[in-house]
């Protein structure tokens, strides 16, 4: 089931694929890592431990215009949806899971066709990675369900290709039918040997044990822990110390909210109707016509984000909401660690 | 219907802000004349009309002197924009107002210190004079903004300005948190709308659109802290464009 090849002949693959198709990949940024379009595949990185924001750009862009219409008796409606065939190469499973999510959203009761066209036109290829201190996908589920050979034969995989290093080389596992088809257009990889799946299980049992984040719970354990915590002091004691800048929701590769406006353009004869990303943690975000707010308190934003990555959206969409990709401590300037709040949410809720 | 008439005038400022109102997109400039007739505006035309619907103010109040002339200008507009960090915070000219006037004249001024022209009292925004409809942030004003503005003005509709910190604006462009390469930002607590143009050309944001309606000072006190600065360096990024206060009018 798994194909092997080298770094020379991933590398090759990855050009192969740059010069007739459009590619985003993880390039550094300043001692970080970012998605960014791949012009050459030289710049393209496939060991960072994570990057700033997630790919889910490329499905939810930060702003996007939907409707175009013009400020007469016939506004004469247009909806707007640029979309293109895209391969996105380098996905962690933490990103694979999410946007497995993020279809689910998209994709219930009201289909979003602006999100579900640029997914469908998207190739997702994975690549291993090895955990750093703040990750905790392993406790969130994300493992087994991008790892799950059993729904990768059911051809429900959460990629197209998945490259999985093992040192020298990579193995190849092919999740659908378009990953296989991409594979063997632009690559010619061998099968895999004895000697290198006993090397990948060496490998993948140092992922499992290099894990060295804090996280007491798993998915389970906190569908039974949040509904009891409404009222837990632990909101207030992280709430002092919260900008609620929206930093946490913005690179969260989950979170899918946005904001609809309408602009109209300086010749006051058209406009767009038009969406931006959103964040629960800002002040208007629960806030209705006439002033009132329904989350006014930032401890009531900071716990709303909190069930919704360890509660509601399980309740949803049977995943887990959160996925353990540490995105939102690395970039929370005032140090709230989600981690940390959930175990002491556990230790609070456990002494009364 | 006939264009409505705007008007720019200048008090205590570098007119940067009336710059950028001119430094628009050629099409954009095309569209703003042919929506509003620009009777006044003393950095780019002749005219001095004085029949104008809309004024624009850029600068701080900063002399006696001033107060009458807004005062005249408010009796004649219906409706007044504050244009920039002067007009609305005070802005820079507002950091002289924690010094003796005799300490800052000497200080910026020097062997011409005792000129009786360069007599002057505390710095205030324009909305500690008159009555002000509407205030765009920024030094210097977005253009972009300035151009939401005018239109929402058009359309008869309450210009918004975001209620959310810059972080917002840094995060949907991918930026490098400037804290993340171990320097200091006022993002957290300053209001966005600028596109975070500092940050993303790897420059600190000194806080000059003014604070969000709800920042989180002591937060913001004690992140500066953390990452090193002293107490007094703390104050000079939360003083540099938000020094005014109430108190200063009546000193």
């Amino acid at each position: 089931m798994h194909k092997a090849m080298t770094r020379a002949e991933v590398a090759l693959f990855a050009e192969n694929l740059v010069k007739t198709n459009v590619v985003y990949g993880v390039v550094a940024k300043d001692k970080q890592f970012a998605w960014d379009r791949i012009s050459d595949h030289k710049e393209m990185v496939l060991d960072y431990p994570t990057t700033i924001s997630s790919p889910k750009k490329y499905f939810l862009p930060p702003t996007e215009t939907l409707i175009e219409f013009k400020l007469a008796a016939n506004p004469d409606p247009k909806f707007v949806n640029h979309s293109q065939e895209a391969i996105l190469f380098g996905m962690h499973a933490c990103d694979l899971y999410a946007t497995k999510m993020l279809d689910h959203a998209f994709e219930d009761t009201n289909k979003d066709p602006n999100y579900l066209e640029k997914r469908k036109k998207a190739i997702l290829i994975g690549v291993s990675c090895m955990p750093d201190p703040d990750c905790f996908c392993n406790k969130m589920s994300v493992d087994e369900e991008v790892h799950n050979e059993a729904k990768i034969s059911k051809k429900e995989a959460l990629y197209d290709i998945f490259f999985k290093n093992i040192g020298h080389k990579f193995l190849v596992s092919v999740g659908t039918k378009r990953g296989e088809e991409l594979l063997a257009k632009y690559a010619k990889p061998a099968e895999a040997t004895k000697e290198e799946l006993d090397q990948l299980k060496v490998v993948e049992k140092k992922r499992v044990e290099s894990f060295t984040n804090d996280m007491k719970l798993d998915v389970d354990q906190l569908v039974k822990l949040l509904p009891k915590t409404h009222k837990s002091p632990v909101w207030k004691e992280n709430a002092d110390k919260c900008f609620a800048c929206g930093t946490c929701n913005l690179v969260c590769p989950t979170c899918y909210c946005f904001n609809i406006s309408e602009t109209v353009k300086l010749n006051l004869a058209e406009g767009s109707r038009d969406r931006d990303w959103d964040s629960c943690m800002l002040p208007q975000f629960a806030e209705v016509a006439g002033g009132e707010n329904f989350r006014e308190h930032v401890a009531d934003r900071l716990r709303h984000r909190l069930m919704r990555k360890g509660l509601y959206i399980k309740e949803k969409f049977n995943m887990s909401g959160c996925t353990g990709c540490g995105r939102c401590y690395r970039n929370c300037t005032a140090d709230i660690s989600i981690v940390k709040m959930f175990n002491r949410l556990k230790e609070v809720s456990e002494n009364e | 219907m006939s264009k409505p008439k705007i008007a720019f005038f200048d008090f205590t400022s570098c007119e940067g802000c009336q710059l950028e109102v001119l430094n628009q997109e050629p099409q954009d400039m095309i569209d703003l004349l042919n929506a509003v007739e620009i009777v006044n505006f003393r950095e780019a035309i002749s005219d001095k009309g004085q029949d104008y619907d809309i004024a624009f103010i850029e600068g701080s109040i900063s002399r006696p002197a001033d107060e009458t002339r807004i005062k005249k200008i408010r009796r004649q507009a219906k409706l007044l924009v504050a244009l920039g960090a002067c007009a609305c915070t005070g802005g820079l000219n507002a950091i002289k107002n924690k010094y003796s006037a005799e300490d800052y004249k000497n200080y910026v001024y020097k062997d011409k210190a005792h000129y009786e022209r360069l007599d002057s009292y505390a710095a205030r925004p324009v909305s500690a004079v008159v009555k002000v409809d509407f205030e765009i942030p920024g030094c210097p004003i977005n253009r972009f903004e300035f151009l939401k503005v005018v239109k929402s003005l058009l359309l008869g509709v309450t210009p918004q300005l975001p209620e959310y910190p810059v972080c917002v604006e840094c995060k949907m462009k991918d930026n490098v948190c400037l804290y993340q390469r171990g320097e200091v930002c006022m993002g957290p607590v300053t209001r966005a709308g600028c596109d975070a143009i500092c940050p993303s050309f790897g420059e600190a944001c000194t806080g000059c659109r003014g604070f969000v309606t709800h920042p989180n000072i002591n937060a913001q006190k004690d992140v500066l802290a953390k990452h090193g600065l002293s107490a007094e360096d703390v104050m000079l990024n939360f003083t540099m464009f938000n020094n005014f206060s109430k108190e200063d009018t009546t000193r």
